[in-house]
């Protein structure tokens, strides 16, 4: 991994996270729901990078960078701390089952991110309602993730077009499909 | 330099995980001391960010009225010069009049319900949740400039009905938004400070599940549609058309719904709540002891617990997902004289 270039990506992708969220869509069950842009990057690092430390670093710093920016959830002051391990936990997870899948294929991109967005914010929404033991906020916030990471998915194939292109810049050395049978 | 281990990706991977445990388990403590400098550090591309998104939203929701045409406008001056004239011959002409229009102007000035009672501090808001979990917003102003938690938040509706020619005289007349220069038609609320950094500071709006506040509830008469209430009398309950002099205010208390709404506690069906009806912030209060408008009833529902009570959806007034420039409200309370009593 290049940290430094890697460090400036999480910068713009919470500015880009801001913005997509000020534009959120509705849906019925869900309420208000907007994609989740890092965890489609902490998707592409698991599926590009070779090292699974470097893919769970990765996940940890825009887990961290997300968490700073959530600021509440369904009536409770949230805690900073749940997301980076959750991210790292859903990168983990990713790496693990990335050779089943052919990486490349969009359908594949967006099935891996809803995996990896329904672990990743399951376990953030759990963990905060245990912090406070918030349940009555637990239901709408588990159903406002399951719009979320639809979402992502949705969206993530067309994001991971232009971090295709520009992988290179944060990456030194990609993954290459493993030999093993 | 030597360290008793190597320093491992494996290590460093672990050693983070478990700073991310200890930080869940401080909760607010770190959480804040971490999100105001990481505010800050965004804020410089946040808000020309923000400005855009604002810019954006406000083009996609509004559609402008077109410029008063000069006719109009001059029919409209005239309008005004008249009134004025009116005002002043009646104020002027009899010395009576003009002295207890004095003694009301001074009365008002001590308690009446304006913003004089309070010191507004513009603000701006730079910076908005990252996933629609919550309904808070971050503004460029900290303790450093006397923010402090708990202050109410404000923000000015123009009537965008009612666009003047620029360096019209109207504008000096009935006061124009800087920005905008549409006419000021009055002021909402926003929210509350949650918490305060030095430089930056986050507001819960209205619409986040935490924000619960106190409100009067004025129901709108309508001549066209009379509204029939049900009032306690000698004779027991008696139903009977609500008119102008025994419309009340029903205190209610609402609160936000985590979306783009606010809802109400339960309130006695008797009172007949429509859709159209009108909320307004209690005025006595300590922090905000003005009476500003909060929202307007979109739907009123039966409540699941007692049939003899119903609970009102809001819509807020002011525009939440377009917030730019806003003020927070600095309550100048005791600073003024003691109550000698009466209303």
């Amino acid at each position: 991994m290049r940290w430094i270039p890697f460090v400036i990506l999480i910068y713009v992708a919470l500015l880009v996270q801001v913005v997509v969220a000020a534009l959120p869509v509705r849906f019925g069950f869900t309420g208000d729901i907007a994609p989740d842009i890092p965890a489609i990057l902490a998707v592409f690092f698991a599926l590009s990078v070779r090292d699974l430390h470097d893919a769970m670093l990765a996940a940890w710093s825009l887990g961290l960078a997300m968490d700073i920016m959530l600021c509440g959830m369904g009536g409770i002051v949230t805690a900073v701390g749940p997301m980076p391990i959750a991210y790292a936990l859903g990168s983990g997870i990713i790496y693990r089952v990335r050779e089943a899948f052919f990486r490349d294929r969009a359908l594949a991109r967006a099935i891996l991110t809803l995996v990896f967005c329904l672990t990743a914010h399951f376990l953030w929404v759990t963990i905060q309602t245990l912090l406070v033991l918030a349940w009555s906020a637990w239901w709408s916030a588990v159903a406002k993730a399951i719009g979320i990471s639809i979402y992502t998915a949705a969206v993530a194939p067309l994001v991971c077009v232009v971090l295709q292109r520009c992988g290179g810049w944060f990456i030194a050395t990609p993954a290459r499909r493993s030999r093993r049978r | 330099m030597q360290f008793g281990f190597r320093l491992s990706k494996k290590r460093v991977l672990f050693a983070l995980l478990v700073i991310a445990g200890a930080t869940s388990l401080l909760r607010s403590w770190v959480s804040d001391v971490l999100r105001m400098p990481a505010a800050c550090a965004l804020a410089p591309v946040s808000d020309f960010v923000k400005a855009s998104t604002s810019a954006f939203k406000s083009a996609m929701a509004d559609r402008e009225a077109p410029v008063m045409s000069a006719a109009e406008a001059a029919r409209l001056r005239r309008e005004v010069d008249q009134w004025r004239s009116a005002a002043q011959a009646r104020s002027w002409g009899e010395i009576h009049w003009w002295d207890k229009y004095r003694r009301i102007q001074n009365t008002l000035n001590a308690y009446g319900a304006s913003l004089k009672r309070c010191e507004l501090i513009p603000a701006r808001v730079i910076l908005g949740e990252a996933l629609p979990y919550g309904r808070s917003q971050t503004v460029a102003k900290g303790t450093v400039h006397g923010i402090e938690k708990g202050m109410r938040v404000v923000d000015v509706l123009t009537d965008r009905s009612k666009a003047l020619p620029a360096d019209d005289r109207m504008r000096a007349i009935t006061g124009f938004s800087p920005a905008s220069g549409k006419p000021i038609a009055g002021s909402v609320l926003v929210g509350w400070v949650e918490s305060a950094g030095s430089f930056t500071a986050r507001i819960r709006l209205v619409t986040d599940k935490r924000f619960a506040i106190d409100a009067w509830l004025q129901r709108k008469i309508d001549p066209g549609n009379p509204r029939k209430v049900t009032v306690m009398t000698s004779e027991g309950p008696t139903e009977k058309t609500l008119t102008r002099n025994d419309n009340r205010l029903v205190k209610v208390n609402l609160s936000g719904d985590g979306e783009r709404g606010l809802i109400t506690d339960t309130i006695p069906k008797a009172h007949n709540i429509r859709a159209g009806d009108w909320l307004w912030t209690i005025g006595r209060s300590a922090k905000l002891p003005v009476r500003l408008r909060i929202g307007e009833v979109t739907t009123v529902v039966k409540s699941v617990k007692n049939p003899n009570f119903v609970i009102a959806k809001v819509a807020p007034a002011a525009k939440l997902g377009r917030l730019r420039d806003i003020f927070i409200v600095r309550s100048l309370v005791s600073q003024l004289p003691p109550s000698r009593g009466g209303n």
